[in-house]
C-alpha cells in the first residue's frame, strides 16, 4: 500500500535543504546556497514555503556587520521529514512502481 | 520553479544531502594536536624546571601558555565555523563536554593547594581519560576510546606510586605519558583518518 508523499517536501530543492538541516544544528543561507546550487532567488523561496509549513525556523541577525540568515529544523519538520522518508520506502520496496 | 522528480531520484537527493553535511573525524585533529602539544611542552618544562632550577612552588609557571593556546583555539574555531557555515550536532555535543571539562580541570585547580599537587595531577591525568573516551565515543572512534582508557590506567598508576613513594616527578612523568597517549597519538590517526560521523 503506497503512502501518499507530502507535497510540501516532495519537491527538489525543498527536500535537499530539508535533508541537510535534519543533520546539523543550524545551517546558514550561504552553506544553503553552495550545498544545494540552487539560486539566491528560488532559495529564498523555498525556504518561505518551509517557514510557512512550520518545518523549518528563519533567524536574521548580523554578524562582522553583515547580515546572516541561518535555518535549523523544527520539530515538525523532523517528524514530517521521517514521515516522508517512511511513505517513500512504500514506493521503493522490491516489487514497488515508481511515478 | 519547482521541478518533479521520481521517489528513486528523492531517495538519492536525501543521501546526497546527508552526505554533504556530515562531520569529517579529521576535523578534530587539530584541537587534539595543539592541545596535546602544549599541554606535553607545560609538563615537560616543568619537569625540567623542578629537576634543575625551581622549587615545586615555581615549576607549574610552565603552564601559563595554556591560556594563550586557549586564544589560538577559540580563533581557529571560530573562523572555521564561519567559513562552514553549520554547526553539526557533533560540535555541539563536544562543545558540551569540554565545557565540562573545563569547568573540572579548574575546580581541581582550585582545590590543588588544598589537597596536594600529587592528588591534583592524578585527577588531571583521569580527567585528560575523561575527556578522550568521551570524544571516541561520540566520534566512534577507538584510538580516543583506547587513548582515554590509556590515561586512567596511568592515573591508577600514579596513585599507586602517590602512596608508595610520594614523588611528584613520577605523577608529571606519568601526565606526559597520558599526554603522548591519550591526546597526541590518537590526534595523528585523527588528522589520516578520511571516515566520517
Amino acid at each position: 500500500m503506497y503512502k501518499e508523499l507530502d507535497p510540501i517536501l516532495h519537491a527538489q530543492l525543498r527536500l535537499q535543504i530539508v535533508s541537510l538541516l535534519m543533520t546539523v544544528e543550524e545551517a546558514s543561507f550561504n552553506f544553503l546556497l553552495e550545498a544545494t546550487g540552487a539560486t539566491r532567488g528560488n532559495l529564498s523561496i523555498q525556504i518561505g514555503k518551509l517557514k510557512d509549513a512550520g518545518y523549518i525556523k528563519v533567524s536574521k541577525q548580523f554578524k562582522d556587520n553583515y547580515p546572516l540568515t541561518t535555518c535549523e529544523i523544527t520539530s515538525a519538520g523532523r517528524k514530517a521529514f521521517s514521515a516522508y522518508v517512511e511513505a517513500l520506502q512504500t514506493y521503493l520496496k522490491p516489487g514497488g512502481s515508481e511515478g | 520553479m519547482e521541478k518533479e522528480f521520481t521517489e528513486r531520484e528523492s531517495l538519492a537527493v536525501i543521501t546526497e544531502m546527508i552526505s554533504k553535511s556530515r562531520y569529517r573525524l579529521n576535523e578534530s585533529a587539530f584541537d587534539f594536536t595543539l592541545w596535546g602539544l602544549a599541554a606535553f611542552f607545560a609538563v615537560s618544562g616543568q619537569l625540567i624546571l623542578l629537576q634543575f632550577v625551581a622549587t615545586q612552588a615555581y615549576s607549574w609557571y610552565t603552564w601559563s601558555i595554556m591560556p594563550l593556546v586557549g586564544i589560538a583555539s577559540g580563533i581557529y574555531n571560530y573562523s572555521k565555523g564561519k567559513k562552514k557555515g553549520y554547526s553539526s550536532h557533533v560540535d555541539h555535543m563536544m562543545g558540551y563536554l569540554w565545557s565540562a571539562f573545563i569547568v573540572f580541570l579548574l575546580l581541581i585547580l582550585i582545590n590543588g593547594p588544598k589537597i596536594g599537587w600529587n592528588v591534583a595531577y592524578t585527577l588531571i591525568i583521569a580527567l585528560y581519560g575523561v575527556g578522550t573516551f568521551c570524544s571516541g565515543g561520540l566520534l566512534k572512534f577507538n584510538p580516543l576510546i583506547w587513548g582515554g582508557i590509556s590515561a586512567w590506567i596511568l592515573a591508577f598508576v600514579a596513585t599507586y606510586f602517590s602512596y608508595k613513594t610520594d614523588s611528584f616527578e613520577i605523577t608529571l612523568i606519568l601526565l606526559a605519558l597520558s599526554i603522548i597517549s591519550s591526546y597526541l597519538i590518537p590526534a595523528y590517526f585523527l588528522k589520516k583518518s578520511k571516515d566520517h560521523v
